[in-house]
């Protein structure tokens, strides 16, 4: 704008400098023509008059001549063309002048005049000629610039003109400039503010329909916000890892619950190659599988966490552009499953066991193989054993039953009495095992299952009893602990190893891994305590040093 | 100029990573096949080692490289120094784990002493060591590079305590001498690959701060 302003100034105030110029010069230099014109046809006249009345031409000529000056000259010529008398030079080495135009224009009319250029001088002269009386003509000349050595003369003149209004049409136009931009620009400062303002009435229309962009751009930037931040809140917030890789294994996109089930250290991982995040090798085969376009799914090893990883590439157009990670934290299900597996075992194991012997036995009987003073013996090892039996079957299907039961805490149960009643029913198979079995504590009352709170200190303390040694002590102490009723069965027994500890509330777990059945117990007992206090929506907890004893504790 | 030496020292920092990858995954293999009795799996993690020695040679031509025609300073100069020095200690992880694979072939667990308390206890310190260390390169994480070598002093205590039950069991002549040295060896291994990941570690540090 500038620019265009500043030529097109210049242009105007250039062509107009030089247009006058030329002009004022072209009507002056007509002026002076016609009044030089003028002055020496009167000289001329003047002159001849002079010589006309004169008899001593000589001293006319003479005395004529002292006050011409240089651009003037005087001639007298001959009727027939010599020179006779010339003011500037010598008449006698001048050529004849009976062709000259003004010399032939005055003898036959009387008055001639002649102009005649030099463009090798730069100069115009001027004639006039006049007939004197006795037939020969005076002719006064006059030397005058011609027109270009004027415009000439003054073109440096011109030219200093023109550089100044160069000058000052630079400044000029930036000063212009600027007084139109300012409050456009100023506008534009504002645009987001209050809109539609504008400076000049004709950009209106310009700034209406910019504020109306800009309102938009603003509310799609506004959508395209909200609509990152629900992704990433999303992203953030699942507990799953997402991650998302470019063709070239670059990391686009994820989350942090990716970091931590790939156990790698919080960073920014952006832009980063995959293999800064994890150094897996399964995982890079898989990947490296997606990006030729096969999706899989592999389970990794992460610390003490077992990773599932569902790796699949991810296609735009049929194009493939990168590679899209999944992982979930498979270990509960993990474990839960191997819990299981070991449960079917163990209660196939448990079944058969008993049935096997009993069995044996009945088809020894069967067979009449047995004598007849052995059939008591066979027949009270059958019946133990289906016993066991039942009382196995009888405990798991309690268990099955804890499990599937809404919790119905109708009674209200003294815990101390309850304790000290089964410590009391405890107290001979206590004395088998030659346990001291003490009771003691405070009385609190609290909601539960009668039968179920029951069978809860039961199998504890039978638990305490038969996993001891000779000699050794069972204390049964009901407290209250920071408003919680609570339930400590103490031994001095063989205790549980550390390894252990873990696993003993699961069904069927016994650290005597031999299985002997000297104890008696079907491998449920913890299992139905454990369950039981979730019932009663408690806790439990166990210390337990291998040789010093255990410490049970039940928070209802 | 600028960028293509920046985009020269992201390649060094993805392949340093891709190293790293290399030996975490040898240690594995080597410690799997250990514990496994698997040939197969120690044949392989034998084979490895050469991945990871050429993997070094690509890298060190890369450092040369860099330091020859773009001449670097300050920062850059620490970079690629550290790099050439990692590489070093990651080759040597490299070797020791395929020397632990090896060690798997003429080795029965049967007969080796202390093998499914302390050995294992070791070999799990020491991949979590070298995965923290390059970790901590990945991440530029000064904290747990210094845990890294904090970490060592773990190791050397676990070496010293299989060294002693080992001679213990020697005097007492229990288990066979073969095993007891074998098993000893690969302590001894253990606690080198301990003594390298805490060298990574070290450049670790000395890349970011500058200081040894």
């Amino acid at each position: 704008m500038k620019k265009k302003l500043y030529r097109s100034m210049c242009a105007v105030a250039c062509g107009t400098i030089f247009l006058t110029a030329l002009v004022s010069l072209l009507v002056c230099y007509g002026l002076i023509e016609t009044q030089i014109k003028e002055t020496i046809r009167n000289e001329c006249y003047l002159v001849a008059a002079g010589l006309n009345d004169t008899a001593d031409e000589e001293a006319y000529f003479e005395e004529l001549a002292k006050p011409l000056p240089e651009t003037g000259r005087l001639s007298v010529i001959a009727p027939d063309g010599t020179v006779m008398y010339d003011s500037v030079a010598d008449e006698a080495a001048m050529e004849n002048h009976a062709d000259r135009e003004e010399f032939k224009e005055a003898l036959s009319t009387g008055e001639g005049e002649a102009q005649r250029r030099s463009f090798t001088l730069g100069q115009s002269t001027y004639y006039c000629a006049v007939r004197l009386n006795n037939g020969s003509v005076v002719r006064v000349a006059y030397y005058a610039e011609s027109f270009f050595s004027m415009f000439f003369s003054i073109l440096p003149a011109i030219l200093l003109l023109i550089l100044v209004v160069i000058a000052v049409s630079l400044l000029l136009s930036h000063r212009v400039t600027e007084e139109i931009v300012k409050p456009v620009t100023k506008a534009a400062d504002r645009l987001d503010l209050n809109g539609t303002d504008s400076p000049y009435e004709e950009l209106t229309p310009f700034f209406q329909k910019i504020h109306a962009q800009h309102e938009e751009i603003r509310a799609h930037m506004e959508t395209i916000r909200e609509d990152q931040k629900t992704l990433r809140l999303i992203m953030e917030n699942m507990s799953e890892g997402l991650i998302l890789l470019a063709a070239d294994q670059r990391i686009l996109m994820h989350n942090h619950s990716a970091e931590e089930l790939l156990d790698a250290p919080a960073c920014d991982y952006s832009g980063q190659p995959f293999v800064a995040l994890a150094r897996n090798a399964v995982l890079h085969d898989a990947v490296n599988s997606a990006l030729n376009g096969k999706s899989s799914a592999v389970n990794i090893d992460s610390r003490d966490r077992i990773v599932r990883c569902y790796i699949s590439p991810v296609t735009d157009h049929g194009a493939l552009n990168g590679v899209l990670l999944f992982l979930l934290d498979e270990t509960a299900q993990y474990r839960a499953e191997q819990i299981r597996a070991e449960f079917s075992a163990n209660v196939s194991h448990e079944l058969k066991t008993p049935l096997t012997s009993i069995s044996g036995f009945a088809e020894l009987l069967k067979n009449g193989m047995v004598d007849a003073a052995q059939v008591p013996e066979f027949a009270q090892t059958i019946y133990d054993e289906a016993q066991r039996l039942l009382v196995l079957i009888g405990d798991i299907m309690r268990l099955s039953r804890i499990e599937e039961q809404e919790g119905k805490l109708a009674d209200r149960v003294n815990l101390l009495t309850m304790a000290k009643g089964v410590c009391a029913s405890m107290k001979q198979e206590a004395e088998e095992h030659q346990v001291t079995l003490s009771c003691g504590g405070t009385d609190q009352i609290v909601n539960g299952d009668f039968g179920m709170l029951r069978e809860l200190i039961q199998n504890l303390c039978q638990n305490a009893v038969r996993y001891n040694r000779a000699g050794g002590k069972v204390a049964v102490t009901v407290a209250n602990t920071d408003g919680r009723v609570s339930l400590t069965v103490a031994d001095t027994g063989i205790g549980i190893a550390k390894e252990d500890q873990g696993r003993v509330f699961e069904r069927f777990y016994r650290v005597d891994k031999s299985r002997s059945k000297d104890t008696g117990g079907t491998g449920l007992g913890l299992s139905i305590v454990k369950h039981i206090v979730e019932y009663h929506g408690g806790e439990i907890s166990l210390e337990s040093e291998p040789g010093k004893g255990t410490v049970i504790t039940v928070l209802l | 100029m600028r960028n293509r030496f920046d985009r020269e020292l992201t390649t060094l920092n993805t392949e340093l990573i891709e190293m790293g990858a290399l030996i975490e995954n040898a240690i594995d293999r080597a410690v799997g096949a250990l514990f496994k009795q698997d040939e197969a799996l120690a044949e392989r993690a034998i084979e490895f080692d050469s991945e990871v020695d050429r993997k070094e040679r690509d890298i060190e031509a890369r450092c040369l490289n860099l330091l020859l025609q773009q001449q670097p300073v300050a920062r850059d100069l620490r970079t690629v120094s550290s790099a050439l020095k990692m590489i070093t200690d990651m080759e040597r992880i490299g070797d020791q784990a395929a020397d632990i694979a090896e060690i798997t072939h003429r080795l029965k667990l049967t007969d080796a002493p202390l093998y499914d308390t302390h050995i294992k206890d070791m070999s799990k310190s020491t991949i979590r060591m070298v995965k923290e260390a390059v970790d901590a390169f990945v991440a530029r994480d000064l904290n747990l590079a210094q845990k890294v070598i904090a970490e060592d002093d773990e190791i050397d205590g676990m070496f010293v305590h299989v060294r002693d039950e080992l001679i213990n069991m020697l005097k007492r002549e229990e288990g066979s001498p073969e095993a007891v040295i074998d098993v000893l060896m690969i302590a001894k291994y253990f606690e080198r690959i301990g003594d390298h990941a805490t060298n990574i570690a070290e450049w670790v540090v000395f890349s970011i701060t500058g200081k040894h």
